[in-house]
This record gives structure tokens, C-alpha cells and sequence, in this order.
């Protein structure tokens, strides 16, 4: 009996061992569906599993290599800056806090080009929405979720100062929250030029002065529709009129359902007044209900365009005068944008835009320069086989007089040059794909998720090159390489067996893209978390 | 590493298998393999023997068990939701010199073992192979029970494999050591292990049977060198896409605290 106690208990005490210790977590976190954002020099996939990003970059040819760069926990919006440069990651952080050390929602700044952890500043509230400005020195937090919350609570971030506190804002409300932000160029007023957020909620625009966050923003109550209600704004513009005049800068609303259009001058304050300006309200009637709007140089000055597709026009108005003059089209174009800073050759005074529509097969350019006495002449249409759901530009000097039409259904895309006038279309051989132009301005990629197929187009001479991997693609990026080259990442992201896929790459070179020298990278997300 | 190491294998096989020297270190005995069963087993069977000279008679010794080691290299956390490494046992010796209380032998073991689990829902796989053998000092305070230590150099194998979804084929990582040429798929080591065994029969009393059983248990510290875990499809794997570049995991480091039990016969 006696030598069986011994043998069991021999037995058990290193069964009993073998049970004991863990490894991390992290070994076990679902792949998930990771976001691949493409910037200059980088791909982040963003690992919400990890509370990470994942940045893959080209240090050679056909050589990838990852970083794993902690952010905040509960990721809930990415988004590259206006130049690619950047990856803003907003993280709701522990939710609900229950302990003073709970992480509190925050947002992380990535370098693109150098993989690392930029900035990193720390919000009071959970919000889940995230404006950047095109001019890279905000970043604006809002959109609260929770039991009960406060949508109208703005974070105001400054870029411009890393570590900076972040300022938070309540705007007043009287009924709607936060829609869409925008952020304005710099704007003269009589206090001295400032720049604005523009804030749509469902019923009234404000803005916020960001020179200032401590002063009162200005509230813009909106016209009344029909049904007696406040108009919901759809879409607004502004402009910063003649720069040696003060009190000429103007922001337009578009409303939902509504003929009128909203211009709000910013003109010089009452004379005892402490306030840098006075917003006027004005109205102007474009006949219809308009679908684009924006400010253009005309021969005749500056004018508010909107676009009434119903009616085949666009009104032009005075803003100073409010006096409405139609342009008839034949079509019924829908959207336009100023293409005058695209062309080599740009007119002095007045502004050339480009109209499409994506219920017509045809563009227009509509030469603003000849409004006023010769309307009828203004536009010069071209006939394509599309109609036109997006525009794409391309960034850089070399190629910015291109620009990319894509359609929704058709299996094609056009080229456009804007200098000659001329259209290139496209052939694909399925509809579905989607277009990307590389950041340098030298091609574009357009691959068809799910399919292992895609192409190139150099800007240069138009050649497309196909190419064929070895898996479906789920992204294609164009990146930059420190030795000045390229390299062409088409990601995989093949899920099998109801898994969540794993991720990989065909890594190319972008400036010569042949299959016989790609290199495969598979588990993307399977280091860098030990 | 290896060229040192190779000379105590060497040693050691050659004590195992080479047993006329060692014979001439015992009490005085007619040759066992010159002399009738009946005589033999009445040799052994002398309860006048001191407990090492009593289990020099029986030289040759076979055990099966398994040893569990546990290794909190991070390198296998990917392989292993536990620190954890079970595996199978198999190892043979023979003693080769007994006086008094202490005896000496040398010992050759043959550990197998694998884990498997996954890396965020990608399946993987470690086996490993582990050779060693190395001499063994023994101390017999008792007729039928002693304790021992031991110093054995190894040789380890290591298969590690992950099967990545987004290719669809398996990333293998073997044992790679470029520095040791020939042996360069092998990585190197050494246990130093403490334990103790005890007759569960076999014997009555002082009196022994032609084979004795025992059940043995020890424990010790196992050491390694690392190595990479560079996986890479195989060659002739047909799912794999062209130019597969190297998926690095780091470093696998086979090494930490082990105990191993095993049931024993010498003869």
C-alpha cells in the first residue's frame, strides 16, 4: 500500500505541474477584419482586437516589414490626414470606467512615413466621431454615445501642439446635433482673419471660431420649409471674397427640399460691439431645388453657383446683390467642381468647373469666364459612355490636370484630361472595381475586390498593366520606399472554415509591376504582440 | 557547442555497451555470462551485498515514462496555451562501477513530446525530439531505493509549424544552427537533474529476483540554445504561393524546469 501512495503521488505532482501557467491574451484575439488605410509611405491595418496598428512598410524591394504601435483601447474611427502622412485613432478607451486606473478615451497620431507613435492626447468622453482638417492643425472629437450623453460636446484638438489639452466645447442647441463638420480656409474679417468650423446639425449651422475657442460661436437659425419646419442643411461652401476687403467673406448652406439658398456675409460688427463680426443672413431663390452648391469667379464677380437638375440650370448668384442669373444647360448635370487650379493654362479672373451627373452619359465644362454675356456659351459638353458617380483628382503638379471619372454600374473609367479636353476611357473586364490613384500622382489602381486581378495606369502614357497574384485582393496601396522607389502591396485578406481570415501580401514593384518578381508575405498580424 | 559535447556521448555510449572494464571494478564474481543461470541468480541474490554492489548486479537498466518541462520562453506561447511540454520517455543505461553506498552509471534518454493550439485562430504545431545522455552518481542509503544526479548533454530536434490562412499552406520552422555545420539542424543542451528510485518489487527483503522493477522520479533544470522561429512553407507544398518570404516568430527557446517519471527494470 504503501509503495502505491508513493506511485501515485510520484505521478501526480508533475501532472498537477503541467497544468500550470499562462501565455498572453493577445495569443488568443480574434483576427478580425482588420481596416487597411493606405498613406504615403505605410498600410495601417488597424487591429481592434489588439488595441493596435499595424504598420507595414517597404524598406527595399519586394521587402515589407511590420510595426506594432499600441493605441487606445476600443478603437472606433481611423483616419489618414488630407496629405497621407498621418493615422488619427480615435479609442473610446474603458467604457465604463471602474477603476481610477481604467484607460480614459484618447487619440493616437502615427507617423506614416517613420512608424511610431506621434502623439497621443487624452479625451475626457468617449465620443466615436472624429473631423480632420484639411490644413492638418485640428481635429475635432464628437459624436457621444451612451446612456445619456451630450451630442452637442465638441473636443477640440490642436495638432499644432503636440501634447496640447484637448479643449472641450458645448454648442448651443436647440433640437439637433452634430451632422458634418467642416473646416474653413482663412477667412478676413473685420477682428482679423480667422478660420472656422462649420457645425450642421439636423436644423441650424454654426460657427465656431477657432482662433478663439472661448468665444461664443454664432448659431445660424435656417430658413423655414414649407411644412413650417427649419430647414436641414446639406451641403455648405464659403469663400473669402476680395482679400483686401474685410467684411466680404461669405459661407453658403444648401438646404434639403428647399429652392432657397443660405449666404451668410461676415460683415463688420455693430460699432459698440466686442465681437470681431456681424453674420448676416440673406436668402436667394435658385428656382429650384438645387444639389451642389459653391462660390465661383465669374466675368461678372463672384457668384454663388447651384445646380437644379430638374430644371437643366444653374443659377448664379449675386451674393452682394442676391440677384439670380440662370445658365441652361442641355443636361441635367447634378454635381460640379472648380477645376481652374488643375489647369496648366488657368484663367486670370474666372473660374472654369466640371459637370457631371450620374443619371446622363455626358460631362460638361463650363467656362465661367463667358457667363454674363454669353451664357449660352459658356458650357461645352462631352459626350462619354458613363454617367459619372465620383470624381477622382490627382495630387502633385505632373498629372493634376487629370482626373478620374468612375461610374457605378458601367465597366469602365475615363480618363480626363482637362487641358485637352480629351476623355480616355478604360475597359474593364467586370464591373465593381474600385479606383485608387497612388500618392504621387503617377498612376492610378483599379482592382475588383475578391479577385485576384488588377492593373495600373501610368499617367505618363496612359499604358495599363495588368496583373495577376496569387490570392483574391482585398486592397491594393502604392507606397513609397526610402531609396525613392515603390512598391505595390495588393492585401489578402481570405477568410476560410467561418475563421476570421489571416492577412497577407503580394509585394511588387509599383513603377514595374511584374509577377515573376513578387514576393508573398503571409500572418501580417500574427507578430508584435509577445 | 556541439564538438564539446560530442566526447561525453561518446564516453557514455561506450560505458553502456563496454562492459568488461566495468565488471573488473566489482566484488569479485565469476563472469555471469560464463557461468549457469542458477549460480548467477544465487550471485545476485546475495543478501550480504551492500545495496549499490546488490544493484550493480543488475547493471542494464531500461525505463518508460514521460517528463514534463516547463518553458516560459515566449517563443512558446505560440504553440502552447500552457508552459508546459509533455513528453514521451524512453531511456536505457547500465551502471558501470559500485562501492559501498555509491555507484555510478551512465544514462541515454530519448524524450518526444508536442503541443499544438493556435495563434489568433491560425493552428500550430511544436514537436520535439531530445536526446541526451550523461553520467550518472548514485547513493544508496537503502536496499532497494537510492537517489541520484546526473549531468547529460543533449541534442535537440524542433519541428514548429503554423498553418496561415492567407496562403492556405503550412509554415514550418525546424531546428537551425548554422554555426554547426553537419549538425547544423540540431540544437544543443544540457539537464542537470536530481531524483530518487525505488524498488516497487522485484526484491524480498534482502533477496533478489533475476529482475527488478523500480518507479524513479527527478527533477532538474533543462537548458538549450534557441532557435529561430524563421517558418517558411515547404518546398513541395502545392498550396503555396510563389517567393514566400519568411515569417519571423522570433525565437524558440527550448529550456526551463522539468521533472520526469519513469517505471524502470534492471536486469
Amino acid at each position: 500500500m504503501h509503495r502505491l501512495s508513493t506511485l501515485a503521488l510520484t505521478l501526480l505532482v508533475p501532472a498537477l505541474l503541467a497544468g500550470c501557467g499562462d501565455r498572453p491574451s493577445s495569443y488568443d484575439a480574434d483576427l478580425g477584419r482588420p481596416n487597411a488605410i493606405g498613406l504615403s509611405g505605410s498600410v495601417a491595418l488597424v487591429d481592434s482586437p489588439l488595441d493596435r496598428v499595424v504598420m507595414v512598410t517597404s524598406p527595399g524591394q519586394q521587402a515589407l516589414a511590420t510595426t506594432s504601435i499600441g493605441v487606445g483601447k476600443n478603437v472606433v474611427s481611423a483616419l489618414p490626414s488630407f496629405d497621407f502622412s498621418k493615422l488619427f485613432v480615435l479609442s473610446r478607451g474603458t467604457q465604463p470606467r471602474r477603476n481610477p486606473e481604467d484607460e480614459r478615451p484618447s487619440l493616437s497620431v502615427i507617423d506614416g512615413d517613420a512608424p511610431r507613435l506621434f502623439a497621443r492626447y487624452t479625451l475626457t468622453d468617449p465620443l466615436q466621431g472624429l473631423a480632420l482638417d484639411p490644413l492638418g492643425e485640428w481635429a475635432v472629437v464628437y459624436d457621444a454615445g451612451g446612456v445619456v450623453v451630450n451630442p452637442n460636446e465638441l473636443i477640440f484638438v490642436d495638432l499644432r501642439q503636440a501634447g496640447s489639452t484637448p479643449v472641450p466645447k458645448t454648442i448651443r442647441s436647440f433640437g439637433g446635433r452634430p451632422e458634418r463638420l467642416t473646416f474653413t480656409s482663412e477667412l478676413s474679417t473685420p477682428g482679423g482673419p480667422r478660420r472656422f468650423l462649420i457645425v450642421e446639425t439636423s436644423q441650424d449651422v454654426t460657427l465656431i471660431d477657432l482662433s478663439d475657442l472661448t468665444r461664443d460661436e454664432v448659431t445660424l437659425f435656417l430658413s423655414k420649409n414649407p411644412s413650417g419646419r427649419s430647414g436641414t442643411p446639406l451641403e455648405v461652401a464659403f469663400h473669402d471674397g476680395d482679400p483686401t476687403d474685410v467684411t466680404d467673406a461669405r459661407i453658403a448652406v444648401r438646404l434639403e427640399n428647399d429652392s432657397n439658398v443660405m449666404v451668410v456675409q461676415l460683415d463688420a460688427p455693430a460699432p459698440d460691439s466686442d465681437k470681431p463680426f456681424r453674420a448676416v443672413v440673406n436668402v436667394a431663390d435658385a428656382g429650384g431645388i438645387p444639389t451642389s452648391i459653391g462660390f465661383v469667379r465669374t466675368d461678372g464677380g463672384l457668384r454663388l453657383a447651384a445646380l437644379v437638375p430638374d430644371k437643366r440650370q444653374a443659377a448664379l448668384v449675386d451674393p452682394s446683390t442676391f440677384v439670380v442669373e440662370n445658365v441652361d444647360f442641355d443636361r441635367p448635370f447634378s454635381k460640379f467642381a472648380r477645376i481652374t487650379e488643375a489647369l496648366t493654362e488657368q484663367p486670370a479672373s474666372s473660374d472654369i468647373a466640371l459637370l457631371w451627373s450620374d443619371s446622363t452619359k455626358s460631362i460638361a465644362f463650363w467656362s465661367l469666364g463667358t457667363t454674363s454675356g454669353t451664357p449660352f456659351r459658356s458650357v461645352d459638353p462631352y459626350e462619354i459612355e458613363i454617367a459619372v458617380r465620383a470624381v477622382q483628382g490627382v495630387p502633385g503638379e505632373n498629372f493634376s490636370h487629370l482626373k478620374l471619372l468612375e461610374s457605378t454600374g458601367a465597366a469602365e473609367f475615363y480618363v480626363l484630361d482637362l487641358d485637352k479636353r480629351q476623355s480616355f476611357p478604360m475597359l474593364t473586364d467586370e464591373t465593381g472595381y474600385q479606383l485608387s490613384v497612388s500618392p504621387d500622382g503617377q498612376r492610378s489602381w483599379a482592382f475588383r475586390p475578391g479577385t485576384a486581378r488588377f492593373a495600373g495606369v501610368d499617367f505618363n502614357n496612359l499604358h495599363p498593366t495588368s496583373v495577376e497574384v496569387e490570392r483574391p485582393v482585398s486592397g491594393v496601396f502604392d507606397i513609397g520606399r526610402p531609396d525613392g522607389g515603390r512598391t505595390l502591396i495588393a492585401l489578402h485578406s481570405q477568410s476560410s472554415a467561418g475563421r476570421s481570415p489571416g492577412v497577407g501580401a503580394t509585394v511588387l514593384d509599383a513603377l514595374n509591376p511584374d509577377t515573376a518578381n513578387s514576393r508573398f508575405y503571409g500572418g501580417l498580424l500574427l507578430g508584435g504582440f509577445r | 557547442m556541439i564538438r564539446t559535447l560530442l566526447p561525453f556521448f561518446g564516453l557514455g555510449l561506450a560505458a553502456i555497451f563496454t562492459s568488461s572494464r566495468a565488471r573488473a571494478q566489482y566484488t569479485p564474481l565469476p563472469d555471469p555470462a560464463q557461468t549457469e543461470a542458477a549460480q548467477r541468480d544465487s550471485q545476485r541474490d546475495d543478501p550480504n551485498l551492500l545495496p549499490a554492489e546488490r544493484v550493480a548486479r543488475h547493471p542494464y537498466i531500461v525505463s518508460l515514462g514521460a517528463r514534463t518541462m516547463f518553458i516560459r520562453d515566449s517563443g512558446f506561447d505560440m504553440f502552447s496555451e500552457k508552459d508546459a511540454l509533455t513528453a514521451f520517455t524512453l531511456g536505457i543505461g547500465r551502471s558501470f562501477f559500485a562501492q559501498g553506498n555509491v555507484s555510478l552509471a551512465v544514462m541515454a534518454f530519448w524524450d518526444a513530446g508536442g503541443v499544438e493550439s493556435d495563434v489568433r485562430g491560425e493552428p500550430t504545431e511544436l514537436f520535439v525530439h531530445r536526446l541526451s545522455l550523461g553520467p550518472e552518481l548514485r547513493w544508496h542509503p537503502l536496499a532497494d531505493g537510492y537517489a541520484f544526479l546526473r549531468v547529460s548533454p543533449a541534442a535537440l530536434r524542433t519541428v514548429a509549424s503554423l498553418k496561415e490562412s492567407a496562403t492556405g499552406s503550412t509554415y514550418i520552422a525546424r531546428s537551425d544552427d548554422a554555426d554547426l555545420g553537419v549538425f547544423s539542424s540540431w540544437d544543443v543542451g544540457i539537464d542537470l537533474a536530481a531524483g530518487a528510485a525505488y524498488e516497487v518489487f522485484g526484491s524480498a527483503g534482502r533477496h533478489s529476483g533475476p529482475v527488478r522493477f523500480w518507479l524513479s522520479g527527478e527533477g532538474g533544470y533543462s537548458w538549450a540554445t534557441s532557435t529561430a522561429l524563421d517558418l517558411l512553407p515547404e518546398a513541395d507544398d502545392q498550396a503555396a504561393p510563389e517567393r514566400v518570404a519568411t515569417l519571423d516568430q522570433g525565437e524558440l527557446a527550448v529550456r526551463g524546469p522539468f521533472f520526469r517519471v519513469v517505471a524502470a527494470a534492471t536486469c
